[in-house]
């Protein structure tokens, strides 16, 4: 079994997101925490599952409802040091997408932004999901 | 004995999870448990809300947790970005934003999400109640 965390210098503290980007404040809540704990360097790892998913899907915009579009946010994680976000493979195939398919917004701001790192995305299966997890300092649900 | 960070995300009014938070709180101090914070987050913020004003025979859970952070002299912050877009405000956030007086219950602060990232570090258990 992969230890996901043995990178890290102390255990992470992992964010789990499993809410849409447009079903309320929780997605971009639990961005604005995660940076929160990687602003004081605090080992952070950030996964989407069920409906969480769906925040990567491509081409979202909220200005014609006037409100916030979650993918700016996403382009700025890798400049508090996020670089990876987890995405459960299990989720995903729920909603029928397959990893390759997800054009990540995310990445694509952080590259216009000229990021050094821009955000990768990596897809997991919940069994090493739980590893992380039983590895971690504290679990957070969005 | 333990010492617990808890992150209460719900309101008053959602199923379950700021009543189960306070009667965790409650059952862990009446264990000797140390309570580091309690950190009120997105809507839990209103359990701080001094305007809300439940039915006679619904309990009055914004007062219990005054009573409870007044009893066990708790440490209970309000998440600053949570709170300003609920309207829960303390007299000097009200000023600021000229939005009237405040409604922040008294034993409760106002602060942001660095008391929720020492908390977590600073606890040996971080339970987070959300609906």
């Amino acid at each position: 079994m992969t230890d996901e965390t043995s990178t890290f210098p102390s255990p992470p503290v992992v964010f789990l997101s499993s809410a849409s980007a447009w079903s309320g404040s929780a997605a971009s809540s639990c961005l604005d925490t995660a940076m929160s704990f990687a602003v004081f360097d605090v080992p952070v790892v950030l996964v989407l599952h069920g409906a969480g998913v769906l925040q990567l899907l491509p081409e979202q915009n909220g200005d014609a409802l006037q409100l916030k579009t979650l993918a700016r946010t996403w382009g700025a994680l890798s400049l508090y040091g996020i670089h990876e976000v987890l995405v459960e493979a299990e989720s995903l195939q729920g909603y029928g997408y397959a990893p390759d398919e997800l054009l990540c917004s995310a990445s694509r701001i952080a590259e216009q932004e000229d990021s050094d790192e821009p955000l990768r995305l990596r897809s997991v299966a919940t069994t090493e999901l739980a590893a992380i997890i039983a590895a971690s300092k504290a679990v957070f649900t969005f | 004995m333990s010492s617990f960070a808890i992150i209460v995300r719900g309101s008053p009014f959602q199923p379950q999870a700021a009543l189960s938070a306070y009667r965790f709180a409650c059952a862990a101090l009446a264990e000797g448990h140390e309570i580091k914070r309690l950190f009120f987050h997105e809507d839990g913020v209103y359990n701080a809300s001094a305007s809300i004003v439940p039915s006679q025979d619904e309990l009055h859970l914004p007062r219990a947790w005054q009573t409870l952070i007044s009893e066990y002299q708790l440490d209970a912050v309000v998440c600053v970005a949570s709170a300003l877009k609920r309207g829960v405000l303390d007299q000097q956030e009200a000023q600021r934003y000229a939005a009237g007086s405040g409604n922040l219950l008294p034993g409760f602060v106002i602060s942001g999400l660095g008391q929720l990232v020492d908390a977590t570090l600073g606890a040996d258990r971080v339970v987070s109640f959300a609906p």
